[in-house]
């Protein structure tokens, strides 16, 4: 795809009306171009110049869960497209924010930059109890599982999240962890892959982890 | 003979820029106190009855009465509102008064439903407080279902607002400051939020929803500010008229979900007003700043806050102290500078708490403009031998100015 095609696809995710991302992916999709192609090298490129844009603070929260807003409704447009086509995500993905917390915020960037990269996200929600996590990882086989927590005493939870997960199955899934009191080393300490410190690098950790994976 | 200061001479002198004799020191233990009290895991030396004052008596530093207690109720109707985010809590200088607003409350297991009937129409909202909460310390429900589910509501908690009356309460704030006497000062609470759009954001809609309200329904959302600005004056002046010292308006500042344009456009100019009523009557206005504050440093000093509260550095943050101290240029007094996670042995062995610690006090040092504090409070599996620990410190080092 052209530079100018990706920076149609990146002025549609930033419109406020859901109309402009709706018409530009359905020109597309008549154009007979691969779904595959419309969504890599269009809509993640662009989600991706948007992650960026948020990691260096030239636009703030409310700009992304608008593009997010914008993107899930292109995804859904192409979605029998890519159906058809057979298409893999990049990785599968479960997250949840720990027993005990209620916060979702941070959860929720983390959710919308790892769809906006190509994974096939499922989100538990908040205060997801440690079984919750385990049901959702023997139902759907993920790559990948991120915790989340925003207190200091849902922080330890993790911990028994990630005794429970590899009791279940010691190399798979990765885990990477994330939030305001946790730390590289508490994340090491606690046996967990990776730690991110906000949501346009847990997709940089993800990817690196599925990397190194393969 | 020179007399030592009392912890609310050291505080206040801090606040106000002034050198006290020694670095103020106060812990945050509410969260703590209530966890392990509920668990029977109070530190043996003490009854298990012990009261959170007599625990900090004990800890040797001054009493933080900053944030009110929202669970600790007189009556049901003292925080039966949470949903709108007002309150009737023990040693507030204000009383809110619904007028032409009929309330119905239920109550099923945990959860408490309350509708409120106006002459436009009706708001509901449900808010939880369970066992398990109450195990780990929660000091306020948790919002379950938001007053504002569809742009109608906009209206109706409008008219909600725009009728409130708000009634000095001095008598109750005074009951407040007579218990906490000179071991702190105690802060008169306005409100968690700092204005009308930030009430929005904190109480009436969840964060995600909240964000992309701006987009779909920015006019809503600018009426419903309006008619709350008569609310948020009639607080402000009954506040600047009280008989309190330090006043608490504004919580949870942080640089991605108060961001920078928004923190200038929706909550300085409210933090500016406050201060200029406040500061002529020689009173001071603190923030409860416990988010992660680097976007928003250089928006600090100019917003009119004395006192940043819950100032909290790495590694929960990316600021240092030092950074902090900086960007606030001698305008602003840092109340904090702890980590939570530096008491938990699962984040600090107990040699790199003493670095962390030591390194801390180079950082202060000579001591001006800084009240020494757990950020944003002391967690339920803290270490309590290190805030005795801190204290020594404290003893030792701290006389101002530190020459560390």
């Amino acid at each position: 795809m052209l530079n100018e095609e990706v920076d149609l696809f990146y002025k549609a995710l930033k419109d406020t009306n859901l109309l402009t991302i709706e018409h530009l992916t359905k020109q597309y999709i008549e154009k007979q171009l691969s779904p595959l192609v419309i969504l890599n090298e269009g809509l993640i490129a662009a989600m991706e110049r948007i992650g960026q844009e948020f990691k260096a603070q030239q636009i703030w929260v409310p700009e992304v869960l608008l593009a997010a807003r914008n993107m899930h409704r292109a995804i859904e447009m192409l979605k029998p497209e890519l159906i058809k086509t057979k298409t893999e995500p990049r990785g599968k993905f479960i997250i949840g924010t720990v027993k005990g917390d209620i916060h979702d915020i941070g959860k929720n960037l983390v959710v919308i930059m790892m769809t906006g990269a190509g994974y096939e996200v499922t989100d538990l929600g908040i205060d997801v109890p440690r079984e919750r996590f385990l049901e959702a990882i023997s139902q759907i086989n993920p790559d990948l599982v991120g915790l989340s927590a925003l207190l200091t005493t849902t922080m330890l939870e993790m911990e028994n999240i990630i005794k429970g997960i590899r009791e279940a199955n010691p190399s798979r899934p990765k885990v990477i962890i994330g939030g305001a009191p946790v730390t590289q080393k508490f994340a090491e300490k606690i046996g967990a892959d990776g730690y991110a410190e906000d949501a346009v690098r847990a997709v940089e950790l993800a990817n690196r982890l599925l990397r190194e994976r393969s | 003979m020179t007399l030592m200061m009392t912890h609310k001479e050291r505080m206040l002198k801090a606040a106000r820029g002034e050198w006290a004799d020694q670095l103020p020191w106060v812990p945050r233990i509410d969260l703590w106190y209530n966890s392990n009290s509920m668990r029977r895991t109070l530190p043996k030396s003490f009854k298990q009855n012990a009261s959170l004052d007599e625990i900090a008596d004990f800890i040797g530093g001054g009493y933080h009465k900053i944030v009110p207690e929202f669970l600790n109720v007189r009556t049901p109707e003292d925080n039966i509102d949470r949903g709108l985010g007002i309150y009737r809590l023990w040693g507030m200088a204000y009383r809110p008064e619904l007028v032409n607003v009929d309330r119905e409350v239920k109550k099923e297991g945990d959860t408490t439903h309350v509708t409120y009937h106006t002459p436009i129409g009706s708001v509901s909202c449900k808010y939880i407080y369970t066992e398990e909460m109450k195990r780990a310390g929660a000091s306020i429900t948790w919002i379950t279902e938001h007053v504002i589910k569809e742009p109608k509501d906009y209206k109706i908690v409008g008219y909600i607002f725009k009728n409130i009356k708000i009634h000095p309460d001095y008598e109750n704030y005074i009951e407040f400051q007579n218990k906490v006497g000179d071991k702190g000062f105690a802060a008169a609470f306005a409100n968690l939020s700092a204005s009308p759009m930030h009430h929005i954001m904190k109480e009436f809609l969840d964060a995600t929803t909240f964000y992309l309200e701006m987009y779909d329904h920015p006019k809503e959302m600018q009426a419903l500010c309006e008619d709350m600005e008569p609310y948020f004056d009639q607080v402000f002046r009954v506040l600047a008229d009280s008989p309190a010292e330090v006043i608490f308006s504004g919580a949870n500042y942080d640089e991605m979900i108060t961001y920078p344009p928004f923190f200038r456009d929706h909550i300085m100019p409210h933090l500016q007003k406050l201060a200029d009523m406040l500061h002529p009557k020689g009173k001071l206005l603190l923030c409860h700043c416990d988010g992660e504050n680097k976007g928003l440093l250089d928006l600090i000093p100019e917003s009119g806050m004395d006192i940043a509260e819950a100032i909290c550095p790495q590694p929960m943050t990316k600021v240092t102290i030092s950074e902090v101290k900086k960007a606030f240029k001698g305008k602003v007094t840092i109340f904090g500078g702890i980590p939570s996670v530096a008491l938990l042995e699962e984040s600090m062995s107990d040699e790199e708490f003493e670095n962390f610690m030591r390194n801390l006090f180079r950082e202060i040092a000579p001591g001006d403009r800084f009240i020494l504090g757990v950020s944003d409070t002391t967690p339920p599996d803290a270490k309590f031998e290190r805030l005795l620990r801190i204290t020594e410190m404290v003893n030792e080092w701290g006389k101002l100015p530190m020459k560390f």
